[in-house]
């Protein structure tokens, strides 16, 4: 009996390490290692700031502005960023940068984009700027008018999403909340 | 411690939990349902910046204008129509629309290739750059030139549409070769006809707009007919509006006949026969325009020439054999109908005959045409409105004027091949059947060297064989199409063209047209193969010869060479730019058109942005006719009477001389009649998916084609639907299916055009028959063009 | 809800297809095609297993040469209108189908659809196809496709959708010039397409409408009226045996 009970305690006792141990172990792998591996670190191929004041004094609408058949130009194209930066205008190494490999071999940037949705996504910059009531930026948006330098760019590795790419949910609740339309085909295409 | 089985559980318990409260899992089935989602294989189109550009569709001789929709200025994704277009207003057909699948074609041609093995052998062709083609070229232009043997080079050209085809004709001018062919067109014939009634070496228009009545003696309106659109446009317009009737006289029940105001089948081709009875009661009864024969029209009455010898007119010759009795029996189309269409045409004005078959390819007989305009000059029916009319000539600059030297363009005439065959016809036209055989049936071919622009004569050829036995004749055949088609894969050397939205282009007056016609079609895509503009290329090989031709081309490309011929439009100062008028309207309300530019550049940029030059017709004035008796003559003296072995006098005036197909009746029973839709092209281009998805599955299934038979011949055959039959001409025979059908006259087997391909891509190749292996050709006695029109054949049950 | 709404929208899109202005080109059909990205086989003739939103039929008089006519009918999805659901909706399992009540647009969303094809079965008038295979597209034809509609996936559904892409584009226009985009025009491809405008689009529930108008017209029809799935796509013919096979199945 005796033996059996201090087998039974021992086997408690280090029964609960190993379980601990795994917990431990799984739940590290879980929360710290498996987002490293399922995310990719992406550098933007230039270093642009919004914050920078020179940018920060344009209105979003002067970069990312909507076209006249209603569609929205999102980031923009470097004919928008040649209108001012022909030739390098002060001393950031960025710009500097930025003017000798795409503007001066007339190549489009590469851009990297936080928000992009599938192409099965129709997402209407118009239904939600073009209102009475326009949403800011920053309801889908980081602050960016705050950040110094880009954040890297996080895309998972099995959907092409990136880390903070909006989901369906986010959409419906909002649209629900509000009493906008929620048919499948106001957002799908 | 020690690691048991028990631990190891615990261990793998605690795994567990910590996984489910991690995200892993969670995270891992949601991303997977996404990635599941969007398939990353699955092609996907960026967005981008929408913009429309304009240009002219090439797929037909139409002549189209199209809006092409790019995405960033640099892929194009759809095609429509533009509506300030004066032939097709905004409306395009189902080609038009697919040729972006051209654009993007699998079966396009990379860069020069050159044969490396034996002709036909796809895998021989290997790339070489444009510097060795462009001087393999030369070398061989060069080495006959030396050796005096200029006329051994020969030129097809399958697109007339545009100022290429004067540009190739100048560039052999220039090297000293008359060989310039170009692939059948009804055209042919008709520009003949033309010229011996009326004078005037052009295809006619048909004011079908301004007509209120209109007897169509089987041209297929809807199904390829002229510009295909218009017609379409104005057709529907016309009959909901309770404008215009339109009476069809077909031997099928095609959409054409369908949509007509009302259709009187005729036994297969006895249209002439139709329009001659028609002649006969309108003469009969004095329901012609007397006003207008009697001062217009040449060799209606009986009449004397010089020498005091008396010639049968018109009159006296349909008085005597287009009975209405007789035509009843010809073609099915019972007596009183016919006295009753002739007094209903001569009565509702203005009234219109209208003729011709499918897309245009195949000339019809000389005296067929002749019936049928000999119709319309009864009833005074010529430049007027709503009537048939001489198409306005467009004033481009002719490149006789870029000559520094004088020519010996006479003297090459008689160097020409095939001649010899053709001085046999009173009036002789298009050649290239004639040039053909006599490559074919000589020993050592006077043509060594043979260019194709546009054309695709392995396949487009009724009897393409006539094509295929004169080029084994032939040293070197160099294709300049953008596609790998039948007659490039069997070419020793293929320089691409750009493909009609990367290169600059031109389109003059269609056949049909009543008015005077002028577009440009301006790339508006960059090439995305390495190709080059024919055109430029010429200018090229040009220079690169030497001599005394680098001085006659003295543009730097082909583009310069559009906007110089545009010189003589601005100094003519005729015409409008149209900008959106809507040109029926205009016609109909009898508005003049008053130039809307002063330069040639002026001119210039309005067509390159969507805009099409137009000149009306002068319907107003009396006609002048360049014709040895000054008017339009019914009796053509132009005729060379020592051509004929036994000459009558009916040989001058319009007839029905149907060209009788060879073959015993007996061994092939049934008539073999090639028929065109709209989802099938027939022209140098294979039919695109797009289309051949549309194609009904009683016309094609799996690989085989179906012929249309009428149920109670095929009953007399014994064949029911569906059944496997070899069906066999005195030229060449097939195995298609039988599918049972209505809509076509017993004892006729209507096989689509269009299908049979053996090049081109794996969306069409090997499917079905090509109709024109089995088309038999005859030439026409008068003109000694190629022409077909049904084949003797027979089914037999596999 | 679905009652309430439907019967409180004022827009209903439909479609009206004059037969008799009709003339065979199919251009509405590939213009489907080039809009919708819709994919083709090497051998599309197998019409059961080949896609096409646009399906062109050929309805007969059933007499003998030379009394025998025949009509063209194309044939997009009919976005039935009947209370609550329309068939295909009704039978879905996974609400990939749904009708969207504002407009009374049959939509489809290829992602969510778990290719199960109640739907295709529930639809009277064959106007859904299945894909069987993974599309695919010669190499340089990619370039050709429209952004504005995505490719689908195998193993999924897809029909007719009024080119509802281009009402979202339309709307997004008419919000960035500061008009109202509710209820506005604009126009599938298979309309901008046809030559001889047989095929007219707009609003059925504002009278002033064309096709408000000519869906009223003596000649209209409607296919299989007869199971009252209320199509909004409305025939027209000046003949009566046309008229008569609408209530027939379609061959």
């Amino acid at each position: 009996m005796e033996k059996k009970s201090s087998t039974k305690g021992q086997s408690a006792g280090s029964g609960f390490l190993f379980f601990i141990a795994g917990f431990v172990i799984a739940s590290v792998f879980g929360w710290v290692i498996f987002p490293k591996i399922l995310y990719s670190v992406n550098q933007q191929p230039i270093k642009f700031s919004h914050a920078l004041e020179d940018h920060a004094e344009l209105e979003c609408e002067n970069c990312h502005f909507f076209r006249d058949d209603g569609t929205y130009s999102g980031i923009p194209k470097l004919e928008t960023c040649t209108e001012c930066h022909e030739e390098v205008q002060g001393e950031n190494p960025e710009e500097k940068k930025f003017v000798e490999q795409y503007v001066q071999k007339n190549k489009e940037v590469p851009w990297l984009r936080y928000q992009w949705q599938p192409d099965n996504v129709y997402f209407s910059h118009a239904a939600h700027l073009k209102v009475e009531k326009p949403l800011p930026c920053t309801t889908c948006h980081r602050d960016v008018k705050k950040e110094k330098i880009p954040p890297p760019v996080r895309i998972n590795r099995l959907t092409g999403y990136h880390y903070s790419t909006m989901k369906m949910y986010v959409c419906e609740d909002c649209h629900a909340h509000k009493g906008a339309n929620n048919a499948c085909n106001v957002c799908h295409k | 411690m020690k690691i048991n089985r028990r631990a190891f559980l615990q261990f793998t318990a605690g795994a567990i939990g910590g996984t489910l409260l991690s995200p892993l899992p969670w995270k891992l089935a949601d991303d997977t349902a996404i990635w599941s989602q969007n398939w990353s294989w699955r092609p996907k189109s960026q967005p981008g910046e929408t913009t429309w550009d304009y240009s002219i569709c090439r797929f037909c001789p139409g002549g189209c204008g199209i809006k092409v929709r790019l995405i960033d200025a640099k892929r194009a994704v759809s095609i429509t129509g533009n509506p300030n277009s004066p032939l097709s207003m905004g409306g395009l057909c189902p080609l038009g629309r697919s040729g972006l699948q051209f654009q993007y074609s699998p079966a396009r041609v990379p860069a020069p290739l050159k044969q490396t093995s034996r002709r036909g052998d796809i895998r021989g062709l290997k790339p070489i750059s444009w510097d060795e083609a462009i001087g393999e070229i030369v070398k061989t232009l060069k080495k006959l030139d030396n050796e005096s043997e200029t006329n051994a080079v020969a030129w097809i050209t399958g697109d007339t549409s545009g100022s290429m085809v004067q540009f190739i004709d100048y560039f052999l001018l220039n090297y000293g070769s008359p060989n310039h062919f170009h692939m059948p067109s009804a055209v042919d014939n008709q520009k003949l006809v033309n010229m011996a009634m009326q004078g005037f070496n052009q295809p006619l228009g048909f004011d079908i707009e301004r007509a209120k009545l209109i007897l169509n003696f089987g041209a297929s309106l809807l199904e390829g007919w002229g510009s295909p659109v218009r017609n379409q446009k104005t057709f529907i317009k016309a009959v909901q509006d309770g404008r215009t009737e339109y009476i069809h006289f077909d031997w099928r029940e095609s959409i054409t006949s369908s949509r007509a105001t009302q259709w009187i089948p005729v036994k297969p081709g006895t249209q002439a026969a139709l329009a001659l009875g028609l002649c006969h009661v309108i003469v009969k009864e004095g329901l012609y325009n007397r006003e207008f024969v009697e001062a217009n029209c040449f060799g209606f009455e009986d009449w004397e020439d010089k020498e005091g010898n008396k010639h049968r007119g018109f009159k006296a010759n349909v008085l005597k054999e287009y009975s209405p009795s007789k035509v009843a029996g010809l073609t099915g189309v019972p007596a009183e109908k016919i006295a009753q269409l002739a007094r209903k045409f001569s009565k509702e004005g203005p009234s219109l005959a209208i003729w011709g078959t499918g897309s245009q390819n195949n000339p019809a007989n000389f005296y067929e045409e002749m019936a049928f305009i000999s119709l319309n000059a009864l009833l005074g029916n010529i430049n007027k409105p709503g009537g048939v009319i001489n198409q306005p000539p467009v004033p481009l600059k002719p490149f006789e004027e870029a000559l520094t030297e004088g020519t010996h363009r006479k003297e090459l005439e008689e160097l020409r091949i095939g001649r010899d065959t053709l001085e046999e016809f009173p009036f002789p036209g298009n050649a290239i059947y004639a040039a053909l055989e006599e490559i074919a049936g000589s020993e050592h071919s006077q043509v060594k060297l043979l260019f194709l622009y546009e054309a695709n004569p392995a396949y487009c050829l009724a009897e393409p064989k006539a094509y295929s036995e004169a080029i084994s004749k032939i040293d070197t055949v160099v294709s300049f199409s953008s596609f790998l088609d039948e007659s490039s894969i069997n070419a020793d050397l293929i320089l691409p063209n750009h493909t009609p939205l990367e290169r600059w282009d031109d389109f003059i007056t269609p056949a049909t047209s009543p008015f005077a016609f002028y577009g440009i079609s301006k790339p508006v895509l960059n090439p995305v193969k390495k190709t080059r503009h024919t055109g430029d290329v010429l200018i090229r090989i040009a220079k690169a010869l030497g001599g005394e031709i680098v001085k006659n081309f003295p543009w730097s490309d082909y583009q310069a060479v559009l906007k110089w011929r545009l010189e003589g439009i601005a100094e003519a100062s005729e015409g409008r730019a149209l900008e959106g008028e809507d040109v029926s309207r205009v016609m109909l309300t009898h508005a003049r058109l008053e130039p809307n530019f002063k330069t040639a550049d002026e001119l210039w940029k309005k067509l390159t942005s969507g805009a099409f030059w137009v000149k009306l017709p002068d319907t107003t004035s009396e006609t002048k006719f360049k014709t040895p008796s000054g008017k339009l003559e019914l009796y053509v003296q132009k005729l060379k009477r020592d051509k004929f072995k036994k000459w009558n006098d009916r040989l001058f005036v319009a007839n029905f001389y149907p060209l009788e197909p060879s073959g015993k009746k007996d061994k092939f029973p049934y008539l073999l009649i090639p028929y065109e839709i709209m989802q099938l092209t027939s022209c140098r281009v294979a039919n695109p998916p797009f289309m051949t998805k549309l194609l009904d599955d009683t016309l094609l299934k799996r690989k085989e084609l179906f012929v249309h038979v009428n149920p109670a011949t095929a009953r007399e055959a014994r064949l029911s639907e569906g059944a496997r039959v070899t069906v066999e001409t005195p030229v060449g025979k097939g195995i298609v299916k039988v599918h049972l059908s209505e809509q076509v006259a017993p004892g006729v087997i209507a096989m689509a055009r269009g299908l049979g391909h053996s090049a081109f891509d794996e969306y069409i190749k090997g499917k079905g028959v090509n109709a024109n292996k089995l088309t038999e050709v005859q030439l026409d006695p008068v003109t000694g063009i190629g022409t077909w029109w049904a084949t003797r054949a027979k089914l037999t049950k596999l | 809800m679905s009652k309430k709404e439907h019967e409180k929208s004022s827009v209903r899109y439909g479609m009206v297809i004059d037969l008799d202005k009709c003339t065979g080109c199919m251009a509405c059909a590939v213009a489907c095609q080039e809009e919708n990205n819709i994919s083709f086989l090497k051998d599309d003739s197998i019409k059961t297993r080949s896609i096409n939103w646009m399906r062109i039929y050929k309805l007969e008089n059933g007499k003998k040469y030379p009394e025998h006519r025949h009509v063209i009918l194309p044939r997009p999805c009919m976005h039935c209108d009947s209370p609550h659901h329309s068939p295909c909706t009704f039978v879905c399992p996974v609400n990939a189908t749904q009708r969207d009540e504002e407009t009374g647009i049959v939509n489809q969303v290829y992602p969510r659809c778990i290719g199960c094809r109640y739907c295709m079965a529930a639809c009277p008038y064959y106007a859904r196809n299945f894909n069987w295979w993974d599309p695919t597209w010669p190499k340089d034809m990619v370039e050709m496709l429209n952004p504005d509609v995505s490719t689908r996936m195998r193993g999924v559904v897809e029909k007719c959708t009024f080119c509802s892409h281009r009402l979202l584009k339309a709307k997004d226009k008419a919000r960035v010039n500061g008009e109202n985009p509710k209820g506005i025009e604009y126009t599938p491809a298979c309309v901008e397409a046809c030559p001889t405008g047989a095929i007219v689009f707009g609003n059925l529930h504002d009278p002033e409408s064309e096709v408000a108008k000519l869906s009223k017209d003596k000649r209209a029809f409607r296919l299989l009226e007869k199971l009252k799935t209320e199509p909004k796509v409305y025939y027209l013919s000046s003949h009566e045996w046309v008229r008569k096979q609408g209530d027939n199945d379609l061959k």
